[in-house]
């Protein structure tokens, strides 16, 4: 914290530079803006009160903030199955970071982007209208000329095809 | 609710910009997990959704007060007064100090980072509490809004786990329970009748809802504070506390002195229960008068503890008619309080008790921590208890229980019944276990993996198992905690899946559990006619002794 007057100023100026960057890559994560905000909040708390109680300076504050944020999104989500391990903070950097998880957007979203390709047309519209689009399961109906239950059905076989091409 | 309406859901959830169920508290099958991943990973086509404007400055706002509040609020300090250091309040206070009281001094330090800040300070409030006499209030509150008063205590509390409480409204009115440590008794008004039973282990806990606040507030999921308000006349914080398992509940913690004040359910089944002191006050001890045993006129003491002091081993092998194992190498701390001899049972008990004099671990150490190693004479085979998990003493089938009052351990070899049972963690008890004998311990844990998989994997509707929990939390179809009845059920149904009428077809003594590492379990059926030969239970919904078990799969039957 030194260069700041106070604390409060800290807290500002961290966030000010920060928290775009933070909440993209909880948002990515998550996929939600409610639980985003939420974990971005949280990560700050984390990150704040560990730099006050040991007296550190961050280099990386950036990938810093993103393992607390991966830890807590870990935290929460630690019934389901966990593909990997808690990363100590101080060991933060943007190797761990990348090679551990998808933060490279632009490569994720190419890899759906062709895997959808591979599905057929009708699947490729199910996902497009309900996720992408974001309709309602009575919106994609109609404009699908299907019934509700069709269009659920269609969509959980077609988010089920996804995984396997995307994981092949 | 099956996957298909599950996901449907889910991309809603999303779709609306929500965090979905699934990204908490519950557990899901290997595939629904990708399904929701995939989910995801197609919204990140979509473009991302930011917060409004108002958010970064409502964040550094939230994080400024948020960091302050927590750094202001490190070293809580309680009122006190002169003399007698007597707090007195006018209205609530509510009984997690009581439960750290009686409770807590034992669970000191190892709570969770998240939780760290108002645990911490609830923590050290308590810590400077030696005793205290309060009035506690149940009240149950329905959806119209009405509140009924279930029961009113005076209770005397002090951190050794001694106490005194009388039931002063209630389904039990007039009875007073008392455990000074040496005896405990309770008096029944209305029968005359004065009940002796044994200090311990003793199940009796007049706050045992709340007797774990403070574990509770450290294992929640989350810990989110929602307010300020006033609770008759003092300013408190109110906390919204997500366990890991049931439903959220909000607490309310006293501002200035970091204690709870009040604690309040979530409503179910269109009902809420709120628990709070109405008066409390801090003593330095419990008063002597109500903590010492006496027959009150006209009142016939009822004995219910057969044990019988002794004041060697050697005169307890003489009553009982046994030979015994003296512990060799206790663990450091302990020390031998007392000696019981059970005739009647041809038992012996041995008291061990931790010193207050030794060196204060956070992971275990409280005055009143006690380890009970009982020695008797095997009575046919060891039966374990239903709630129990299945571990080994060497080539011995050990029963194990793990809950919020006891660590216990229950092995049978050559022709005698042991038993190593305290409120000190499982390594103390294997460490009193592994100075009785040289066979290997085998303790599973949730982690300790069962063997095998089904043939036939059985469909989950995980929804409905957590609404069978929700109903057997609130005393319903206690069975579905029994795994032997769950595969009762389960095996009967698949002979007869039109439905049960009379006797099962398969009886319960046809069943047994192989395998129970308290969070899956295999059970074995030894019934001709039964389709099913083995089967797998998992606790689905929670995973600790009041989570119901779900048959996940079986394998068929190829003897009949």
């Amino acid at each position: 914290m030194c260069g700041f007057k106070n604390r409060d100023e800290f807290i500002e100026q961290l966030c000010t530079d920060t928290w775009v960057e933070l909440y993209r890559f909880i948002y990515f994560k998550v996929q939600n803006r409610e639980e985003a905000q939420d974990i971005t909040q949280e990560s700050y708390i984390r990150a704040i009160t560990y730099l006050m109680n040991n007296d550190m300076t961050i280099h990386k504050m950036n990938s810093y903030l993103r393992t607390i944020a991966l830890n807590i999104i870990r935290d929460r989500w630690r019934v389901q199955k966990r593909k990997g391990r808690s990363i100590n903070i101080e060991d933060a950097n943007d190797e761990i970071l990348i090679s551990e998880d998808f933060t490279d957007y632009v490569a994720t979203r190419n890899t759906v982007a062709e895997a959808m390709e591979q599905l057929t047309k009708e699947q490729q519209t199910v996902i497009n209208l309900r996720i992408i689009k974001g309709f309602s399961v009575e919106e994609t109906a109609r404009l699908m000329n299907k019934n509700k239950t069709a269009v659920r059905v269609m969509q959980y076989r077609a988010l089920k095809q996804l995984e396997k091409i995307i994981n092949s | 609710m099956n996957n298909i309406k599950k996901l449907d859901r889910y991309i809603d959830e999303l779709n609306n910009e929500k965090r979905p169920l699934e990204h908490g508290k519950k557990s899901y099958s290997d595939e629904y997990r990708k399904l929701t991943e995939t989910a995801r990973l197609v919204k990140t086509l979509k473009d991302m959704e930011y917060p409004d404007e108002q958010y970064e400055k409502m964040l550094i706002g939230k994080l400024i007060r948020d960091i302050n509040y927590k750094e202001n609020n490190k070293l809580p300090k309680l009122n006190r007064y002169s003399g007698k250091r007597i707090i007195k309040r006018s209205m609530v206070i509510t009984a997690a100090v009581a439960a750290a009281a009686l409770v807590i001094f034992s669970a000191a330090g190892t709570f969770s980072r998240r939780n760290n800040n108002i645990a911490y300070a609830i923590e050290k409030a308590i810590e400077t509490i030696k005793a205290y006499h309060g009035i506690i209030e149940y009240t149950e509150s329905n959806m119209l809004g009405e509140t009924v008063t279930q029961s009113r205590k005076e209770v005397w509390a002090d951190k050794q786990g001694n106490y005194y409480v009388k039931e002063l409204e209630g389904f039990n009115k007039g009875a007073i329970t008392v455990n000074n440590g040496k005896i405990k008794w309770q008096l029944r008004e209305q029968e005359q009748n004065a009940y002796i039973f044994q200090t311990f282990p003793d199940p009796y806990r007049f706050t045992f809802e709340l007797g774990s606040e403070l574990e509770d507030v450290k294992k929640a999921l989350t810990v989110k504070e929602i307010g300020e308000e006033t609770v008759s006349g003092r300013e408190a914080i109110v906390f919204e506390i997500t366990p890991a398992s049931g439903e959220p509940y909000r607490l309310w913690v006293d501002k200035e002195n970091k204690l709870p004040l009040q604690r309040v359910s979530a409503m179910q089944n269109a009902l809420m229960y709120k628990v709070s002191y109405s008066f409390i006050e801090f003593i330095d001890a419990l008063p002597i008068e109500l903590m010492t045993y006496e027959l009150p006129d006209g009142f016939t003491e009822i004995n219910n503890n057969p044990e019988q002091l002794v004041a060697s081993i050697e005169e307890a092998m003489e009553i009982t008619d046994i030979q015994i194992i003296i512990p060799d190498k206790i663990p450091e701390g302990y020390a031998l309080d007392k000696i019981a001899a059970i005739k009647s049972m041809s038992a012996i008990k041995l008291y061990y008790i931790k010193e207050n004099n030794t060196i204060q671990s956070n992971e275990s150490n409280q005055a009143g921590t006690t380890v009970v190693v009982s020695q008797s004479k095997a009575e046919g085979e060891l039966k374990p208890d239903i709630s129990s998990i299945l571990g080994e003493i060497g080539s011995s089938k050990a029963e194990v229980i793990s809950n919020e009052l006891v660590n216990s351990v229950r092995w049978q070899q050559q022709g005698m019944e042991y038993n190593v049972l305290g409120n000190d963690n499982m390594d103390i008890i294997k460490a009193f276990i592994q100075s009785m004998t040289d066979g290997e311990i085998i303790i599973p844990t949730k982690d300790t993996s069962i063997s095998g998989k089904p043939q036939i994997e059985v469909d989950i509707d995980l929804e409905a198992e957590e609404n069978t929990q929700k109903s057997v939390d609130a005393g319903h179809s206690p069975w579905k905690l029994d795994p032997v009845f769950v595969t009762q059920v389960f095996a009967s149904l698949l002979l007869s899946p039109e439905g049960i009428v009379g006797d099962y077809p398969i009886p319960y003594d046809a069943i047994t559990i192989t395998e129970n590492n308290g969070v899956e379990a295999i059970a074995i059926i030894n019934d001709e006619k039964s389709i099913a030969r083995t089967v797998y239970l998992k606790r689905l919904v929670r995973q600790d002794d009041s989570g119901i078990w779900t048959v996940i799969g079986y394998d068929i039957n190829t003897e009949g």
